[in-house]
């Protein structure tokens, strides 16, 4: 079947076209949600809500755009509302005193000595907030001002987060390089 | 490494990262597309479906028995609208003895369709005048006497009778065997003489109990008969009485009221944690979570039946506020520095806390259906009550701990989890004293205190910490009497 035979059949609610695309595309789904969850058990969730929605709101795929990219940012937006409930204001998971505009010296090769899975791990680590927004800009593309206007803060606190993400991020690669020297 | 470079190393591994889905996620989501097949939500989930079913039952029988007792009603008042034809005429007619021919009478007015009235026609289709009294002018007859309660029905025919066969007028003899309906305005009457006759029958009081006293005392009847083969006519110069109306008793008192009740109220929320297993998980429950002052609100459909009693179901809506403020305290970091040879030159240590402060919210949307025995004192009404309340949908949002003791998004939806709550609480106890005070014969305000308990606990039955909620509150609301539209 090809992807329009099996969106035509998705429209029509059909169970076999359902299936082929979640085992089309749950896999890379799964890890665009590791990405955005805390653990493997959130992104389970977000990733069931996501295919849900995929599969009622099918009619409304325009055909504009790649239909895994569709698929993509509804994941995001559903990772998004899942966190939604956090404000930055209430949680602070490092004393802010710490310098984080300090200059890490790193080596290209350090960071690509490590796993997927251990650059994964890292940035499930990541602040709800330093994490989302990280995603956002980094991997997805986002603009701080679009950052700024899904979740309704201010594109300072978007940069000033990234950066505060970026830096911790890369300390953290700075330690595991050492535990591995 | 400059952040760009940095950015675009993160990206391009992440871009290529897949996650391993197991084969339970598809099956979630597939039960999870049937329930929103089903109905849109919850419904006729299997746990939910007797519930509903049993709610939907009640709500006919009390939707059914009030409009069969509205239909009653308007057989009543259509038989009201038939006897409000059936009218007695009584009026004041002045005869001329010169004028040979019937200007008017009102015996037109007389329906044929009430046998009854025909009654008093029939028995009064000869009677005899007193021919001395010719010299008076004045005639009085029946003027309207319109029955306005369809109950009098029963006392009718006594009264016709009665009126009949007490009207003495002695001598004089008249003949109205045409007098039912218009066709009694064909009759010619001849007037040989005019006769006064005064009719006096205390028993018409008795039975026209609540009519004008003084339509007695106005029948002042003068005829003018004259008797020719069998056929009387009457010649008259009539001026009608004005129309009274004789107001009937009413039969109907005992007829039960409807309601319907609009309420808001204000609840304390007492909080019961139990933990079979881990005592450190209900400590920390404890001390992360504050009960907040809680909300509820709804309408409810109220039928009175007996004398005292009355039967109320309804839709409530009801929110549950608490509190979850998390404080992780003593989160060491330990920062190593290095030079570019990698060396380590300096490690220092911060020391911070992590805070989380959030609302949870627990609403459930529930059927509340109770019976009531009510008093009165004075102009207040007091009923106390007592039922059920079934849940329909129970939905949360908030963050509770999780088994590690770290916060986390209350989600009902994910199943699989020990810590999640039911969707469904299923049944519980409502109790309530209602003081009802009168504001004019449409509205009355109400408030009424009132608590609930849920017999089965919020939590499923696979977790080792269990939590119920019980609830006491204020109810202020305004209750709607179906009955009196018009007031």
């Amino acid at each position: 079947m090809t992807e329009q035979q099996l969106i035509k059949g998705c429209v029509r609610q059909e169970h076999v076209a359902q299936k082929s695309v979640f085992d089309l595309y749950s896999k890379r789904m799964m890890g665009v949600c590791l990405r955005y969850a805390r653990n493997e058990v959130d992104a389970e969730e977000i990733l069931i809500e996501a295919f849900c929605k995929v599969f009622e709101k099918i009619h409304q795929f325009k055909h504009e755009g790649s239909f895994e990219g569709w698929i993509r940012k509804i994941v995001v937006n559903v990772a998004l509302k899942k966190y939604s409930l956090i404000r930055f204001t209430y949680e602070k998971s490092f004393n802010d005193e710490a310098n984080y505009e300090e200059n890490y010296f790193y080596e290209e090769d350090s960071l690509s000595a490590l796993g997927e899975k251990e650059i994964l791990a890292l940035i499930n680590n990541l602040p709800d907030g330093y994490r989302l927004i990280f995603n956002l800009y980094v991997i997805e593309g986002y603009k701080h001002n679009e950052i700024a206007d899904l979740l309704k803060i201010n594109s300072g606190t978007s940069r000033s987060q990234l950066a505060k993400a970026r830096n911790m991020l890369q300390k953290q690669i700075l330690e595991m390089n050492k535990e591995v020297i | 490494m400059k952040n760009k470079l940095f950015d675009d190393l993160i990206k391009q591994q992440m871009l290529q990262i897949d996650g391993e889905v197991s084969d339970d996620v598809w099956n979630k989501i597939s039960a999870k597309k049937e329930n929103k097949k089903r109905f849109g939500f919850w419904f006729f989930n299997s746990s939910n479906r007797n519930f509903i079913l049993i709610g939907i039952v009640a709500l006919s029988i009390v939707l059914g028995y009030t409009i069969f007792s509205k239909n009653n009603a308007d057989i009543s008042s259509s038989s009201k609208a038939n006897h409000s034809n059936n009218e007695i005429v009584v009026s004041t007619i002045q005869s001329k003895n010169e004028s040979p021919d019937i200007q008017n009478t009102d015996a037109k007015n007389i329906n044929d369709e009430t046998n009854n009235i025909g009654a008093i026609e029939n028995n009064n289709s000869e009677l005899k005048s007193n021919n001395e009294n010719n010299n008076n002018n004045k005639t009085n007859s029946f003027s309207n006497l319109s029955r306005t309660n369809p109950n009098v029905t029963s006392k009718k025919p006594k009264a016709s009778s009665q009126l009949s066969n007490n009207q003495n007028l002695n001598d004089d003899k008249i003949d109205l065997s045409k007098s039912n309906g218009p066709k009694s305005k064909n009759n010619k009457f001849k007037s040989n003489a005019q006769k006064k006759v005064n009719i006096q029958n205390a028993e018409i009081d008795e039975v026209l109990d609540d009519a004008d006293v003084q339509l007695k005392n106005n029948i002042d009847f003068q005829a003018v008969l004259l008797k020719k083969s069998n056929l009387i006519s009457l010649k008259f110069n009539a001026k009608p009485l004005p129309k009274l109306t004789i107001p009937c008793p009413d039969f109907n008192n005992n007829e039960n009221t409807s309601y319907l009740d609009f309420y808001s109220s204000v609840d304390y929320i007492n909080r019961q944690f139990s933990d079979s297993a881990n005592s450190i998980y209900l400590k920390n429950r404890n001390e992360v979570t504050k009960s907040q002052l809680s909300f509820s609100a709804g309408l409810r459909y109220l039928k009175e039946f007996g004398s005292r009693f009355n039967f109320s179901a309804g839709l409530n809506y009801s929110q549950i506020n608490e509190q979850f403020k998390f404080s992780k305290g003593n989160i060491i970091q330990i920062i190593y520095v290095t030079n570019a040879s990698g060396d380590t030159v300096d490690i220092y240590q911060t020391e911070s806390t992590r805070y989380k402060k959030t609302y949870n919210k627990y609403r459930t949307i529930d059927l509340p259906i109770s019976i009531g025995y009510g008093w009165k004192k004075n102009d207040w009404d007091f009923v106390a009550n007592a039922g059920v309340v079934m849940n329909i949908i129970s939905f949360y949002k908030g963050d509770i701990l999780n088994s590690d003791l770290q916060p986390i998004t209350m989600n009902a939806s994910a199943l699989s989890k020990a810590y999640q709550l039911k969707t469904n609480i299923g049944l519980g106890f409502i109790g309530s004293l209602s003081i009802v005070h009168p504001i004019n014969n449409k509205f009355s305000v109400f408030t009424e205190p009132y608590f609930r308990y849920n017999f089965s606990l919020m939590n499923k039955e696979t977790t080792h910490f269990k939590q119920r909620f019980t609830t006491a509150g204020l109810r202020l609301g305004v209750r709607m009497n179906l009955k009196n539209k018009n007031q």
